[in-house]
């Protein structure tokens, strides 16, 4: 401070003048002084992380409330302020935590059966699983029991839009299970057991449902009974017996479920129309492309074209043993 | 609140590794000067008050960045300010209006005839003021008003201590005039 100030270059009576305009109209009002005082201190103690002893003059109520929490830092010790350094970061932590877990939650929600982010979830299940066909096929049947219990935990919950994207992937599945089984006799035997024990609980299902989801639990029953009877054949499909409406035509085991599962009961508009015959509600050359249309398959053995889509369940072909 | 440049440094340097309260006596011995430097170019009251608190949070936050390096604290200290300052005029569209800011002098202790010329000579020192050029203008401002030193000034003002030196003189030759006061007379 080599020549601070008044005394200088300024002349008594300017710099008095000039000091009585400043302490008129430029000082600052105690009170804010003081309260600003006790904010920085604060603040300064959360960002260069220190306490120290204050002796200040100004002080207020607020500056008071400082001395006492500072007092109380003392009191609480070693373990205090360190809980007090590190309450920032634990509250970051918790935060980030919790957005996780949110957009976890949404994540899971989104995934479930009818949920926007079903589909995605279903092509990347496909897609992870195993290449070596043993296992494959078991991955197949875990996949195709996921996706009833979906159907099931919908029907449940009066969710038609779920229950109808639930059946749609299962009966994709279905198509993909058989390809993996292949023509291996024990993996189509496994098959063949789940099967029948699908066609039950779908056929007991269907009594609960309405008439939109009945329709869609037919389909699911008719490509059931057509895997069935292609296993009871001998587990090679005929040609154009997997034909859901993507008109890729057969179940070619090292192509078949993928593409199936890529149609998933969207299949390009007259597909299904081919001149099946298929007395099954709404399917039936058409020209629908909805997915209750795709799963008219030309040579499902008359898949309960007698069923009402409400009411008690209809007999079903019963799957041979 | 006095403080030698030495005393300040050392505050500071403690202030960097930690101490709130060495940043409580820097406050405390800077608070006013940019408060009143503040005052002098924003209009109201409210926004020097808003303003001063906003200077010092900035430098809470550029305290552990700042070295001194032959550059003084205050003169560090009063850039950041000016700069803010100068913000706040260009998003306000505010410029320095002498007239409007709140007095805050006490008549109380004064007869009335007292007050009257008191309050009449401030607004003379206010009319002066307002004939000096910007940079004379905060020239006095960092010199008088905020008590800075000439290198300190000129840090803040990002010039030379002689030109600094030079519109102080030039300012306080034009306020001699505007208020009427002759050297002869003392």
């Amino acid at each position: 401070m080599d020549d601070r100030t008044n005394g200088h270059e300024m002349d008594d009576e300017l710099g008095r003048r000039l000091e009585a305009y400043a302490g008129a109209r430029l000082s600052p009002d105690p009170t804010h002084t003081a309260r600003l005082r006790a904010e920085l201190l604060v603040e300064a103690r959360s960002r260069l992380g220190a306490a120290g002893v204050d002796d200040r003059t100004h002080v207020d109520d607020r500056t008071r409330a400082d001395d006492r929490t500072r007092a109380d830092d003392r009191t609480v010790g070693l373990a205090g302020r360190l809980a007090r350094r590190f309450r920032r970061p634990v509250f970051a932590l918790v935060t980030a935590s919790l957005a996780g877990l949110l957009l976890a939650g949404g994540v899971f929600a989104a995934s479930r059966a009818g949920g926007p982010l079903y589909d995605a979830r279903i092509w990347v299940e496909n897609a992870t699983l195993p290449y070596d066909a043993a296992a494959r096929a078991t991955a197949e049947l875990g996949l195709l029991q996921e996706r009833l219990d979906e159907a099931t935990a919908a029907a449940a919950a009066g969710d038609q839009g779920a229950v109808h994207a639930a059946l749609a992937a299962y009966r994709a599945t279905v198509n993909g299970a058989l390809a993996a089984a292949g023509q291996d006799p024990s993996r189509l035997a496994q098959l063949k057991f789940e099967l029948d024990r699908h066609v039950v609980v779908l056929t007991s299902l269907e009594a609960t449902l309405p008439s939109s989801a009945v329709q869609a639990i037919q389909q699911v029953l008719s490509r059931s009974q057509h895997a069935l009877d292609v296993i009871t054949a001998g587990g090679t499909p005929t040609p154009g017996t997997e034909n859901n409406g993507n008109g890729n035509g057969g179940t070619n085991p090292a192509g078949d479920s993928s593409s199936n599962r890529s149609g998933n009961g969207n299949p390009s508009p007259g597909n299904n129309g081919s001149g099946n015959g298929n007395p099954s509600p709404g399917a039936g050359g058409n020209g629908n492309p909805s997915p209750r249309a795709a799963a008219a398959t030309p040579d499902a053995p008359a898949p309960t074209p007698a069923r009402t889509p409400v009411g008690p369940p209809a007999p079903h072909p019963t799957p041979k043993p | 609140m006095s403080l030698d440049d030495a005393a300040i440094e050392r505050l500071v340097q403690e202030a960097k590794t930690g101490d709130a309260e060495a940043f409580g006596h820097l406050f405390d011995h800077y608070h006013e000067p940019v408060h009143r430097f503040v005052a002098s170019r924003v209009r109201r009251p409210a926004d020097a008050e808003d303003l001063t608190q906003t200077i010092f949070v900035k430098v809470l936050e550029g305290l552990p960045r700042y070295e001194a390096r032959g550059i003084p604290f205050g003169g560090w200290l009063f850039r950041l300010a000016r700069n803010a300052v100068i913000d706040h005029v260009r998003t306000h569209r505010d410029h320095a209006d002498l007239e409007v800011a709140e007095q805050r002098f006490s008549d109380d202790d004064d007869e009335p005839e007292d007050a009257v010329l008191r309050r009449l000579d401030i607004e003379r020192v206010g009319a002066a003021l307002a004939v000096l050029t910007d940079e004379q203008r905060e020239a006095i401002e960092l010199r008088f008003f905020a008590g800075l030193s000439a290198r300190e000034a000129a840090e803040a003002m990002g010039k030379q201590e002689g030109t600094i030196r030079g519109l102080q003189f030039r300012a306080i030759a034009a306020l001699r005039r505007e208020l009427g006061i002759d050297l002869t007379d003392e």
